[in-house]
């Protein structure tokens, strides 16, 4: 059995190990990308960092921007399915066209939503101003600059959600709800009692496979507020790019990697406890 | 009734030798549920020696069979063959086959396969069996047929770097102008240009150098990363090239501000491209129905600001506070409100009382200001200017001529230019290619190269896209007449002050920026945030060496 | 569900309200591709106005684009090529082992994909450069495979988790090897599965920055490096860089359309099942 493993395992092991094992490695360094050799310093940079108010600043950036728009992409994701489940016509084309912001490259996904909530000149100021409605500060004032990348996550990836909830209520069995329905269910209720249920497993994993990405949240923080105003909206993942790309700290740059994997990899084994003690298989 | 049906058929089947004749045909009955199959095939194994002598087409014997097949045939059912119902439950279905098919399951399989692609006929109505051609289309394995459709693809792989001289810079009108010109300007010199935004190819140039390769050979530098990069080692010094090569191409005749900022620690590291600036632009038709004068101090820049905003259309003013725009924003009230950012040994100054005042005189100008600025760079403050969302602000040299392109604005002729209040000492900064200490190519050949591709009609050329460094093009009264920002430039040249030449002046700003916009935003006291910067810097640059 | 058609057309006038909303920003990207800046970016937002194709001309013909395209095609399906075939053995493999930690094992690769990419971008850089294949198609292939590895084992794995093991007993019993069980019995039935993870790799690999950014050159360059070329510094360039964002959409439309109908079916009975 283990056979049919050894060409992936050869890939990976050539191809991801030695540069994860690199990236721990240099996070035991003193590595300055200006020049001048690494130098061994231990645990040095785990303990700054851990002492570093931005770094859980940032850490609740994350979990707040994360949090929200997973929640609200739930929500959509989940009212979208249900109604392209109950719609009969055009069923294909809606789920195809609301599929592509999940497609689109993430980077050009970004540039498309700067020129949406840019100030003033973007599409949203633009027509507010010209309704004559005053706009809000989109990406300038810190709550709604958390708002517009909780949307703007949204936009990116609900579509996501919505697919896999309704390929999930496509496996259902439409006789459980016929059986809510006789026995005098109404829709609340059916939804309620019988769907949300059946859909807990579905809904777990979608679930973490989006907290699983929250700490890969970049493209959409770089190019529109790149974490401003000042640290209002900044991640995990922006501070680690400032910390290894513009202060050239790798070293200290790799550490935060490695705790963010420590984080994520903890996260996961939260979730599949939470599946085992459930007696579910979810993955 | 139906089970009868099934069984006569199935048994008829086997018995009358449909398998000998064709090993390889399957059958599949479906409709007509499967309990009684096994018990089939035993009684038909079990009574085949006493019916041999009616059924001479069935031929094998038992022994020659595999113990756990049917004798004579299979009966067995396989859910891939059956239909699912409107409710998508399936249905029953049962594969009928010769014997011979055990010994050769693998091709079986595979033509089971195929026979399943093909549609289904009367799966409508129960009980009818429905005889599917056997087609064995051995297809090749899966990983070799998509191994097989990539490599053309990847065997079209170009070779590895070779000859061609290899440059990474910025992208900007002006740098794709002399990318272009690079390509031109030896003969049998092939120079391949890789352009993009600032902070990639500054990524991608300090991989590069930091790890010595041989494959970037010249590079596109501003002062700030030039600085960096030669206390790094990583630059050649081009002293002697400059030297010997001086009078072929008119070197003498570029300005001195531009030579200085490319030279680090007496040394001259970059050939200059342009040397940008910071123009106070504001709407000339807007000031003149307000009866407005250009400021001659902060104070009046912010009253101007003021008695022009009008939200959410029009704003005052427009600053440009993302990252490392910070502080060319704050270059000139840093200097001129401030004392500066630093003294000479390199000790934090931004932070004293003067410093704090500069800082709140952003911040009170960030009232009338277009919104999002936190969140802004040139760019977004061009559109505002040429869109007319903002009545003023500080503009580089290189957007001027951005601002009479009626393509591109729509306050065309209406910009005016001029020096930015309380004496400027706003910020100047230099473009420049500078040739890596590591290239693979011959450097005298590259210094050539980039002294050609700057010689005096080029820079003519590229005049409208960058403020030139030779006096002789700079200074022409045709061009200074041609392009109506120039004079400005001129005058901005003179009074503007570079950023500190510290090497680690990037990443210091990143410290400073941050805490900048944080008091800016009102997310901490202005005195506060200076302060915390001046500490983390302190302990940045205490750290690099500095302060012995 | 109700199905009677008084509910049917608020409903779809409800999702077809949606679906436009969602595509706003997708639209709007295409209207400033075919806009002088003057008029893209005006208040109140211009929507007559003359349109132009000069920067989808410049893009494609002028700048080069269509070469991007190839690469940035290149690289996707040698990704698909090698990724989901390897990935698809292993994910067989993990599957059908009744290992107690296989489970674990797996959802390290999976911890692994979300290292900070930036990070490995060192790394990924310096044995490029040592393997002198900086600027080839070979190392960017390499480099999302593995990336992508993981998350191709792990979907496939789910897949093959769904697909009953008495079927690979039976062809076992019928005198099958292992290879040939899965070669020809289990492979062809989570077809739909294959669909879906060819999409979500070819996904990765086409639209992945920083790799790309790092590891290919002029010659091969892909579309998503190149859009970013043309991020910022002269409002033109935003012109350019939607028309360019509008024309890496298409294949990939085409992509998720042709797709299509095996990405619900695969989701359906594969990864998301409780």
């Amino acid at each position: 059995m283990w056979l049919f493993m050894v060409p992936s395992l050869a890939v990976m092991t050539v191809v991801l190990v030695y540069p994860l094992a690199s990236a721990i490695y240099y996070s035991f360094l003193r590595y300055y990308l200006g020049g001048g050799a690494p130098q061994f310093i231990g645990l040095a940079n785990y303990v700054e960092l851990l002492g570093d108010e931005r770094f859980w600043g940032d850490l609740l950036n994350t979990v707040i921007i994360v949090g929200a728009s997973v929640a609200l992409q739930l929500v959509m994701g989940m009212a979208l399915a249900l109604a392209l489940y109950a719609a009969t016509r055009g069923v294909r084309l809606i789920s195809l066209l609301n599929f592509l912001p999940n497609v689109v490259t993430p980077v050009v996904g970004a540039i498309f939503l700067k020129w949406i909530f840019i100030g003033r000149f973007g599409l949203l100021d633009a027509t507010l101003i010209s309704l004559d409605i005053f706009p809000p500060n989109w990406l300038g004032d810190p709550v709604w600059a958390k708002i517009t990348l909780i949307l703007a996550d949204t936009w990116k990836f609900m579509p996501f959600l919505m697919l896999v909830l309704y390929a999930g209520l496509q496996a259902f069995d439409i006789q459980l709800l016929e059986a809510a329905s006789i026995d005098g269910a109404n829709a609340w209720q059916r939804l309620r009692y019988v769907i949300l249920p059946m859909m807990k497993p579905l809904i777990l994993f979608v679930v973490s496979i989006r907290a699983m990405d929250a700490f890969r949240f970049f493209d959409l923080v770089y190019v529109l507020t790149n974490g401003g105003p000042g640290t209002a909206t900044e991640t995990v993942t922006l501070y680690t790019y400032q910390i290894g790309f513009r202060m050239l700290e790798v070293g200290k740059a790799s550490a935060l990697g490695v705790i963010t994997l420590i984080i994520v990899a903890a996260m996961i084994a939260g979730l599949i406890l939470l599946m085992q003690r459930r007696g579910r298989e979810a993955f | 009734m139906l089970v009868h049906l099934m069984q006569n058929q199935a048994a008829s089947l086997i018995l009358e030798g449909v398998f000998e004749a064709f090993p390889k045909l399957k059958i599949v009955l479906i409709e007509g549920g499967f309990a009684w199959a096994p018990s089939l095939g035993w009684r038909l194994d079990a009574r085949w020696a006493k019916i041999r002598d009616e059924v001479p087409q069935a031929k094998q014997s038992r022994a020659n069979c595999a113990p756990s097949s049917g004798l004579l045939g299979r009966v067995e059912p396989d859910h891939r063959f059956a239909p699912r119902n409107d409710r998508g439950i399936r249905r029953s279905a049962l594969l009928v086959r010769g014997r011979a098919m055990t010994a050769q399951l693998g091709q079986a399989a595979d033509s089971c396969k195929s026979s399943r692609e093909k549609p289904f006929h009367n799966n409508g109505n129960g009980g009818k069996e429905t005889v599917m051609p056997h087609a064995i289309g051995r297809r090749h394995l899966f990983a070799t047929a998509a191994v097989g459709l990539a490599a053309p693809a990847i065997l079209r792989r170009a070779h590895a770097a070779d000859a061609a001289v290899q440059l990474i810079s910025h992208r900007y009108p002006g740098l794709e102008y002399y990318a272009d010109k690079l390509k031109s300007a030896l003969p049998n010199v092939a120079v391949d240009t890789r352009l993009m935004q600032a902070p990639d190819a500054i990524q991608l140039q300090r991989l590069a150098l930091s790890s010595g390769s041989s494959q970037l050979d010249i590079l596109w530098a501003n002062s700030i990363t030039l600085a960096s990069y030669a206390k790094s080692g990583w630059l050649e010094p081009l002293d002697d090239l400059w030297a010997k090569h001086k009078d072929e191409f008119n070197l003498g005749d570029y300005n001195q501000g531009s030579v200085a900022g490319c030279s680090y620690d007496g040394h001259i590291y970059g050939m200059p491209l342009t040397t940008n600036t910071m123009l106070y632009a504001y709407r000339s038709d807007l000031y003149d129905e307000k009866g407005l004068q250009p400021a001659k101090t902060w104070e009046d820049y912010i009253a101007n600001a003021k008695a022009l905003n009008s939200p959410p259309r029009r704003y005052g003013v427009v600053l440009a506070l993302k990252s490392d725009m910070v502080n060319n924003e704050m270059q000139s009230v840093m200097n001129t409100v401030g004392d500066g950012w630093f003294d000479k040994d390199w000790r934090p100054t931004f932070n004293d009382e003067r410093g704090v005042k500069a800082v709140e005189t952003i911040k009170r100008l960030a009232q009338y200001c277009v919104p999002g600025f936190t969140a802004v760079h040139n760019d977004e403050h061009t559109v505002d200017m040429s869109q007319d969302i903002a009545a003023q602000g500080q503009q580089w040299a290189t957007r001027c001529a951005t601002m009479d392109n009626p393509e591109k604005s729509r306050v065309v002729g209406k910009i005016k230019w001029t020096v930015m209040p309380d004496g400027g000492k706003q910020v100047m900064i230099s473009d420049t290619y500078c040739i890596s200490r590591f290239a693979g190519k011959d450097k005298d050949m590259l210094f050539r190269l980039l002294a050609s591709a700057l010689r005096e009609e080029n820079q003519r050329g590229g005049a409208a896209l960058m403020t030139p460094p030779r006096n002789a093009v700079l200074n022409d009264p045709a061009l200074q007449a041609k392009y109506r920002w120039y004079p400005a430039v001129s005058q901005c040249l003179a009074i503007g002050k570079p950023l500190p030449a510290l090497a680690e002046f990037s990443e210091a700003s990143e410290i400073i920026n941050k805490r900048i916009v944080q008091a800016v935003v009102g997310q901490m006291e202005t005195k506060a945030a200076l302060d915390a910067a001046a500490t983390e810097v302190q302990a940045m640059l205490a750290q690099r060496g500095y302060y012995k | 569900m109700n199905r009677r058609a008084s509910f049917q057309v608020p409903l779809l006038i409800a999702l077809g309200v949606f679906t436009l909303i969602n595509l706003i920003p997708i639209l709007w990207g295409f209207l400033i591709s075919i806009r002088q800046p003057a008029d893209a970016f005006a208040i109140p937002p211009k929507l007559i106005f003359d349109p132009t194709l000069i920067f989808h001309y410049q893009v494609w013909i002028e700048r080069g684009f269509l070469g991007f395209l190839l690469n940035s095609l290149i690289i996707a399906t040698g990704t698909i090529c090698i990724s989901v075939p390897i990935g698809t053995l292993a994910a067989y493999g993990l599957a059908r082992t009744h290992a107690r930690h296989s489970r674990s094992l797996l959802f390290g690769l999976l911890a692994v994909r979300m290292f900070p990419q930036i990070l490995l971008a060192i790394p990924f850089f310096v044995m490029a450069r040592t393997l002198n294949l900086i600027d080839s198609y070979w190392m960017m292939i390499l480099a999302m495979v593995a990336i992508n590895q993981p998350f191709t084992v792990w979907l496939m794995r789910s897949f093959f988790m769904d697909v009953p093991v008495e079927l690979d007993e039976a062809a076992l019993i019928d005198g099958c090897n292992r290879w040939q069980a899965f070669r020809l019995i289990v492979l062809p039935t989570v077809r739909p599965g294959l669909a879906v993870t060819a999409l979500f790799s070819a996904l990765l690999a086409y639209n992945e920055f920083l790799f790309a950014l790092i590891l290919t050159g002029s010659r091969t360059k892909t579309l998503p490096v190149a859009i970013a070329e043309y991020g910022g510094e002269d409002i033109s360039y935003w012109s350019l860089s939607a028309a360019g964002a509008i024309g890496i959409m298409l294949p990939v439309v085409l992509f998720t359309i042709a797709v299509q109908r095996n990405l619900i079916r695969g989701l359906t009975f594969g990864a998301v099942k409780g």
